[in-house]
């Protein structure tokens, strides 16, 4: 487990840096796509996000044509 | 346009709350270092608005006079300016009467301790003051750096309004515990009595609601801090 992961209280993993490089995006022009900032992106890529919305996590899976299983897992 | 001119008022606060905190700190210096406080600082040294009246001159406290002192007192202050007319008074016709046994006792002859104590009740209250203009201080420092709603801001209020919800009547209480040991160890323990201890009420009121709005402050820090994680 990272310790941003103990940090934040949960086990959640964002693997988004893994489906972007399969999907030979970057995570700027994803950001164009989902309509979210980079920054916003950057800190969910990182680990570093505490909530993510519905919203958010749905036109991600829109836009990568994937699952949300795909996107985030749960951590040892 | 208008952040330039929030910022130039918090900068103005700012510069305002430092000469409050530190006027406070001097006056509670000049206490401590005055006449009747260590003696290191002649009350001459001082510029006028440190210089004051209590601190450079012989300690005294109101006291109530007891018995036929007190009313020999009244009586014969009443008797120097002739007290109340026979007839009808009139508006406009400066009638006055003197009330109740109230008299003020200088102790000349204090111990270390008794000095040490009863400078202690006098100056504590600027130091505390300094305490809560520096606490201001560093609070709108914060905001001004856009880190208003953090969890050190609402420990700085919360402590705000802990100084003055149980300092104050902590003050009262040790200024009056004072004022009694000052009277019983004196000369005129048979005759004085020390007034009936007073507390404010104001001190209880306005000290809760701060740390109740601490409260609220920090609930509202975290859901701040919540919320920096929100993608």
């Amino acid at each position: 487990m990272s310790p941003a992961e103990l940090d934040n209280g949960h086990r959640i993993v964002c693997t988004l840096d893994e489906v972007l490089g399969e999907r030979g995006m970057t995570l700027i022009e994803l950001a164009a796509r989902v309509g979210v900032t980079p920054v916003n992106l950057s800190v969910l890529k990182n680990n570093r996000a505490k909530a993510v919305r519905f919203s958010t996590l749905t036109a991600i899976c829109e836009v990568l044509e994937c699952d949300v299983s795909d996107l985030l897992r749960l951590g040892e | 346009m208008e952040a330039r001119r929030s910022r130039s008022a918090l900068v103005l606060a700012q510069i305002v709350l430092l000469v409050l905190c530190v006027g406070s700190g001097l006056l509670f210096a000049a206490w401590m270092l005055g006449y009747n406080g260590l003696g290191l600082v002649s009350g001459d040294a001082l510029p006028s608005q440190l210089r004051t009246g209590e601190s450079n001159t012989v300690p005294s406290e109101a006291v109530l006079a007891q018995g036929k002192v007190g009313v020999a007192t009244v009586a014969a202050a009443n008797e120097v300016t002739g007290g109340l007319p026979s007839g009808a008074i009139r508006p406009g016709d400066g009638s006055s009467e003197f009330y109740g046994n109230q008299a003020s006792l200088s102790f000349w002859a204090l111990t270390k301790s008794q000095h040490t104590a009863w400078v202690a009740v006098r100056a504590l209250p600027a130091l505390g003051l300094a305490v809560v203009w520096w606490l201001l201080f560093r609070i709108v420092r914060h905001v001004r750096q856009g880190n208003g709603f953090t969890t050190p801001v609402a420990r700085r209020i919360r402590a705000i309004g802990l100084l003055i919800l149980f300092g104050m009547p902590l003050l009262q209480l040790a200024s009056w515990a004072v004022v009694r040991w000052l009277i019983e160890s004196s000369s005129a323990a048979t005759i004085a009595d020390v007034p009936p201890l007073h507390l404010d009420v104001w001190p209880f009121a306005v000290g809760l609601v701060i740390v109740l709005m601490a409260s609220t402050w920090r609930e509202a820090a975290g859901m701040r801090e919540d919320l920096e994680g929100l993608v």
